[in-house]
């Protein structure tokens, strides 16, 4: 929602832990994030301070086995846009969302799939790229995208 | 009666001075009149002495301050070379300078103040960092330089508020770990 930047962020784990000489804040296992009708969930979040000591980014990476999971709703009359990767970088500020590795995005019936996908809250784009090229010459990985005509059902 | 009348102002005089004397008298005796207040009820030992409205500062082999303590009273025990303190304010100055500031309702201090155990109302700020500790009980331990806490920890750095389960800082290193139902809030940058 248009509001959630201005909520407070709040979060639970299994552990916090602080650096202040490497600027870092770390929490580990189960953790859960929510600021408004923006949530994540992921195994380690990463948090960057801005210069008011408030949330600059979030960096969350899933497991082996389970990737890191965002979701958020863009206003009341829309769809949850819901978002998977390896690894998320929320940018607080930009309002925008890189989703890398197994990257995955649904935003209302679209569905975007590749290595890295880009989403910007606010104006609701949508950048793909696949993975690179690798040793054996095959493409890395593609981007794949399912839109659902207007009007029409998935 | 003539003579009362005459030497009226005299006794007036006399009996003014007896009674700044005799005022005087208790003051001076202040120390002894006092009862020696409540005997500590741990298990610590029997007491050697107590002090009031104490302030001390420790010093390291090359001269330089690194732990104060005030306190209203303090009762050592010198058995085992501890000191238990009423309300102390426990002033612990790292390797990099920053100073640190532990309280508590109650203050155990070991031998050579190496151990400190703060019970009750326990606080730990360290300024330069914005960082808060409230817990009930803290300890200090000067060999590994760590501040932890094993009751339940709440953690204030500027406008974040964090609360754990335990609570460990390592005072020279500047990194602290809270643990166990990890719950907070942040407020976004402006």
């Amino acid at each position: 929602l248009e509001s959630d930047a201005q909520q407070p962020i709040h979060i639970s784990a299994d552990q916090l832990t602080i650096d202040d000489q490497a600027g870092t804040a770390v929490y580990t296992g189960t953790v859960h994030v929510e600021q408004g009708s923006l949530k994540l969930d992921a195994q380690r979040v990463e948090l960057q301070r801005g210069a008011s000591g408030g949330l600059s980014t979030m960096r969350a990476t899933g497991t082996s086995g389970q990737r890191a999971y965002i979701e958020q709703q863009p206003s009341p009359q829309e769809s949850l846009v819901r978002g998977w990767g390896d690894t998320l970088i929320y940018h607080a500020g930009e309002r925008r969302v890189e989703m890398l590795g197994n990257a995955e995005l649904h935003r209302g019936g679209d569905t975007f799939t590749g290595a890295y996908v880009e989403y910007f809250l606010d104006s609701r784009q949508v950048n793909a790229r696949g993975g690179q090229q690798s040793q054996g010459g095959e493409a890395g990985g593609r981007v794949n995208m399912t839109l659902t005509p207007e009007g029409g059902s998935n | 009666m003539a003579w009362l009348k005459r030497n009226a102002n005299r006794l007036w005089l006399v009996m003014i001075l007896l009674a700044v004397g005799g005022v005087l008298a208790l003051i001076d005796q202040r120390g002894e009149l006092l009862s020696p207040g409540p005997l500590p009820d741990s298990s610590e030992g029997e007491p050697d002495y107590y002090l009031e409205q104490v302030v001390y500062t420790r010093f390291d082999q090359q001269g330089r301050p690194y732990q104060t303590l005030e306190s209203p009273r303090v009762t050592h025990i010198s058995d085992s070379d501890v000191s238990l303190a009423d309300t102390p304010v426990i002033g612990l100055i790292d390797e990099n300078e920053r100073h640190w500031r532990i309280t508590g309702d109650h203050g155990r201090v070991g031998p050579g103040g190496d151990r400190i155990t703060l019970s009750g109302n326990a606080r730990a700020v360290q300024p330069d960092d914005l960082w808060r500790l409230e817990t009930d009980t803290l300890e200090y331990d000067r060999d590994s330089a760590r501040v932890w806490s094993d009751s339940e920890s709440r953690f204030f750095q500027g406008e974040q508020r964090t609360r754990g389960d335990r609570f460990q800082a390592w005072i020279n290193e500047d990194r602290m770990l809270l643990e166990g139902n990890v719950s907070g809030t942040l407020l976004p940058d402006r």
